[in-house]
């Protein structure tokens, strides 16, 4: 099985455990993963942010680099539903379906691919508050959002349950969006900034300290925002619990 | 008049026009299935009516219905409008009929429900059963008989059953009128009628 | 005409604590009720497909269907009038009232004839109206546009109606009791239905097959305007139609558990005809929805059945208000819908959004609100409309993101001035992170760092 690992951008720069902590799970698997060096971004800011000819052009610059993986793994939710459901700028070849179908994040890739049983390294004996970001929760459909009357289901809870000692725990407002949004924390900063401390106002009335997700991004603006405001909470990007990296 | 019946025709076709030249490829019109919905019918209409602050009185026949109706109405101090044979109240209905604004004086009104509906804790009524809705509306309090027995399980029954395109008014009424609109604090007793009570035979 | 800044209306609403909590709390209980009702029905996933499938295929044999809509309810003894915008609507209407005679009109809840600033209209050619929704009421004489479809003066506290009330109804200004303000608006309506020479409302569903049309409400204000007066205007948007009863039964089912988490309005009521003595009319807007049709983009936005759940979960709405918006729709249906209108005047309205797709998850006909949002925000930098900060914000992206090489010579600087920089300096107002936020704390090392150390071959731990 060929590995491709794409580093966002954001990880790479802000949050390099998130990678590494994804990258020596999956050798921990007896996997190869080959980092992606020449890419540099999924082109979700300029979707995001309605620039559809700017994404284009890392669209088709991605392409050559992105093929002939089995499966591309990809620590972000947000940029993997980015590749999934958007990368649809530049003309829909073969190859690009085939880049478009290989992407996972690492919750799916365990969970539906590795079908992962059991983390015998991992050990957190805590509570955790679990954050599924938007784009895991509502796009990915790594866990039955709330808003939907279907069989309850949850991989990252289930991934997590693997963790031993570990209890996942969620806020009051369990999906509530915590306001990053990307460019909308920038945009909007007073709207962003409300819903983030909202949401760890939420984590602090329970009592909780940790938080984890499989979307970075969240828990950057959650975390940031908590220290701002003097609220003490800790945040786990998910593979750093599985891959028991993860310290008290 | 600054709109001619041509300018309206002209409207007409050229928004038909439009849409004909804009419509989207046709898809099929799935049917709506007969869902059903758990429980016991008349469990449920009591159980939904009540989560709808609506009052139930029980008897086991038309004649006790309207015996309750006799002896819990003050007609000596009420202005009392009925549209039920066999219940007489003190509104003339030919001077009501000539104006309904006259009914805001209606008190309480007494008037048939046709159906009652399990699923929700409705009472279908019409303006056949109402004779003239607007005392109904206007009235305080409402009491609607309704033969247990004219209980529809839920929704798609009661559509199917009753058939709402053949009364010029009819509606499902389902416990008083409310709001919820400051602050959303929920209060029995809007515009409508404030009290609601079905009296079941 | 001026861009709509939906984020400095906002702003104001958010640092408003005390409105803003209490809508936040108002509208998140009307979405976990709904959530509570909707999951205890098992076909409730199966009954959103169908509702949608139903509106498309309308959509697609829409015209037909408004024939037949317009046969049957003119066989029932309706009057059908087609409207190609507000303005012809209102001049229709007006007519209608002059012929009568009408001075005062009460009216129930219409986003319809909101759209087409009715009243304004009205009021100009000397006729009165009279919201008879406690809500639109309450809006009406604050001389403010309804905050929401369903709840239209949610943002407001019961002290706000207290003053206001006072103000214009004389009532009892210490007195903010909701049930006595509601006390108070019942009193002050019982008066005009005592004298309304017509009424008013819109309209829920239009059918087909009937010719009839359902009006859906809970305080009873529309029934009553329809059933007292000798006269009873109904006006519907084209997109209102379904074809058969069977299908209001589904949507009846739907409406109110989406939108307040209740089983059913308490008034669900069926219109075939003016009672003896009345005169019905229905007038058919179209007002820009027929344009809309066309394009497959965002047409979906037709399905939409005025529920108000996406309101009630947008994160954003529930912080800012529905007045923020500036606009007849609000919340994701209104940025749905608005810059169809007006696309220079509400080129921000889409990037009022964090895209967390809740809107779409509870939309009982499944409008892809996501989708409809993020294809405007396209057309607005297609259309020119983009604002300058975000040209050049995503210029500047765009040059550090064209390949790694130029985004690891990016992240050194970035990460040098982290480190580096005084705090006063990165963190300062010229930084909008920085406003709500703490800056990241910066790593030891990138993960191309990381990666160029411990794992690029040949360099295997």
């Amino acid at each position: 099985m060929r590995i491709g690992f794409f580093v966002p951008c954001y990880v790479d720069m802000l949050a390099p455990q998130v990678a590494i902590s994804t990258y020596n799970l999956l050798r921990r698997f007896g996997l190869d993963p080959e980092f992606i060096e020449q890419a540099s971004c999924c082109a979700l800011p300029f979707t995001d942010m309605g620039y559809g000819k700017k994404a284009c052009r890392l669209e088709s610059g991605l392409v050559p680099l992105l093929s002939g993986y089995d499966h591309v793994v990809v620590p972000s939710g947000i940029c993997t539903d980015q590749f999934r459901a958007h990368f649809d700028g530049i003309e829909q070849t073969d190859q690009v379906k085939a880049i478009r179908a290989s992407v996972c994040d690492p919750v799916e890739f365990l969970h539906d691919i590795l079908r992962v049983d059991s983390l015998p390294w991992a050990h957190f004996p805590h509570k955790v508050a679990l954050h599924n970001g938007c784009h895991s929760l509502r796009y990915l459909l790594e866990a039955k959002p709330s808003e939907l009357a279907i069989p309850d289901f949850s991989k990252t809870a289930d991934l997590l349950g693997l963790v031993d000692g570990l209890e996942v725990v969620y806020a009051t407002r369990r999906d509530e969006c915590c306001g990053f949004g990307g460019a909308f924390s920038i945009w909007d900063t007073s709207c962003s900034g409300q819903m983030g401390i909202d949401k760890v106002n939420d984590y602090a009335r329970n009592g909780y300290r940790y938080v984890t997700s499989a979307d970075y991004s969240c828990l950057l603006h959650q975390q940031t925002i908590a220290r701002k405001h003097g609220i003490d909470i800790k945040t786990f990007y998910i593979t750093e619990l599985l891959n028991g990296d993860a310290r008290p | 008049m600054n709109d001619s019946p041509s300018r309206q025709a002209s409207s007409r076709d050229s928004i038909l026009a439009r849409i004909r030249e804009g419509r989207p490829q046709a898809c099929p019109l799935p049917d709506v299935p007969m869902f059903t919905v758990p429980g016991d019918p008349s469990d449920n209409f009591r159980q939904k009516l009540l989560s709808f602050d609506g009052q139930i009185v029980s008897t086991t026949s038309r004649d006790e219905a309207i015996s309750w109706l006799e002896s819990h109405i003050d007609k000596q101090s009420k202005k009392v409008y009925s549209a039920i044979s066999g219940y007489h109240g003190n509104v003339d209905h030919e001077e009501a009929d000539a104006d309904p604004h006259k009914a805001s004086e209606v008190e309480i009104c007494v008037a048939e429900g046709e159906y009652g509906v399990g699923e929700t804790g409705s009472v279908w009524v019409t303006d056949r059963s109402l004779g003239l809705a607007a005392c109904a509306l206007l009235s305080t309090d409402l009491y609607l008989l309704l033969d247990h027995s004219r209980i529809l399980p839920d929704m798609h029954r009661a559509y199917s059953t009753i058939k709402p395109g053949s009364a010029q008014y009819g509606a499902f009424f389902t416990g008083p009128s409310a709001t919820a609109d400051i602050e959303a604090v929920h209060i029995t007793g809007a515009q409508g009628e404030i009290s609601l009570t079905v009296v079941l035979y | 005409m001026r861009q709509v800044n939906q984020v400095k209306l906002g702003e104001a609403f958010i640092k408003d604590t005390a409105h803003r909590e209490s809508h936040d709390r108002c509208l998140w209980a009307a979405r976990m009720r709904r959530d509570n009702v909707t999951s205890a029905i098992p076909e409730w996933e199966e009954m959103r497909t169908l509702a949608s499938d139903i509106k498309r295929h309308t959509l697609s044999r829409l015209d037909e269907y408004l024939e037949e809509f317009e046969r049957n309810a003119t066989a029932n003894g309706i009057h059908v009038h087609w409207a190609a915008d507000a303005a012809e609507h209102n001049s229709i209407v007006l007519d209608i009232l002059s012929a009568h005679g009408v001075k005062t009109v009460t009216k129930g809840k219409s986003m319809l004839m909101d759209e087409c600033g009715m009243r304004e209209y009205l009021g100009e050619h000397g006729i009165e109206v009279y919201e008879a929704d406690l809500g639109e009421r309450i809006q009406q004489l604050d001389q403010q546009r309804p905050s929401h479809i369903v709840m239209p003066a949610i943002h407001k506290l019961r002290t706000d109606v207290a003053a206001l009330f006072a103000r214009t109804l004389g009532s009892d200004p210490s007195n903010d009791d909701p049930h006595y303000l509601n006390s108070v608006m019942r009193a002050h309506m019982r008066e005009k239905y005592k004298h309304a020479d017509a009424g008013m409302s819109g309209v829920n569903f239009a059918v087909a097959e009937t010719g009839g049309i359902v009006v859906c409400t809970n305080e009873g204000n529309a029934d009553i305007s329809a059933n007292v007066p000798p006269l009873y205007i109904a006006s519907m948007g084209l997109e209102k139609i379904v074809p058969r009863m069977s299908d209001v039964a589904l949507m009846v089912r739907m409406l109110s558990r989406n939108a307040l988490g209740f089983d059913i309005t308490q008034y669900t009521s069926h219109y075939h005809g003016p009672r003896k003595g009345q005169e019905m009319h229905i007038v058919i807007v179209d007002n820009g929805r027929s344009a809309r049709l066309s394009s497959p983009d965002y047409r979906e936005a037709l399905k939409c059945i005025r529920c108000g759940a996406c309101m009630n979960t947008c994160p954003v709405f529930r912080r800012t208000s529905g007045l923020s918006y500036d606009a007849p729709y609000m919340g994701p249906i209104g940025i749905a819908l608005e810059p169809s209108y007006d696309l220079d005047r509400y080129a921000r309205l889409p990037y009022s959004c964090t895209h967390c797709g809740s809107c779409g998850a509870v939309c009982p006909v499944r409008v892809p609100l996501p989708e409809i949002i993020f294809y405007w925000r396209n057309k607005v930098v297609e259309s020119g409309n983009s604002m300058l900060i975000h040209d050049m914000e995503m210029s500047a992206a765009g040059m550090v993101l064209k390949d790694a090489s130029n985004l690891a010579k990016a992240e050194k600087l970035g990460l040098w001035a982290l480190r580096n920089l005084p705090q006063g300096l990165t963190e300062s107002q010229l930084n909008p992170w920085a406003r709500e936020h703490t800056n990241p704390e910066p790593p030891a090392q990138t993960f191309r760092q990381y990666y160029e150390k411990n794992i690029k071959p040949g360099k295997k731990q």
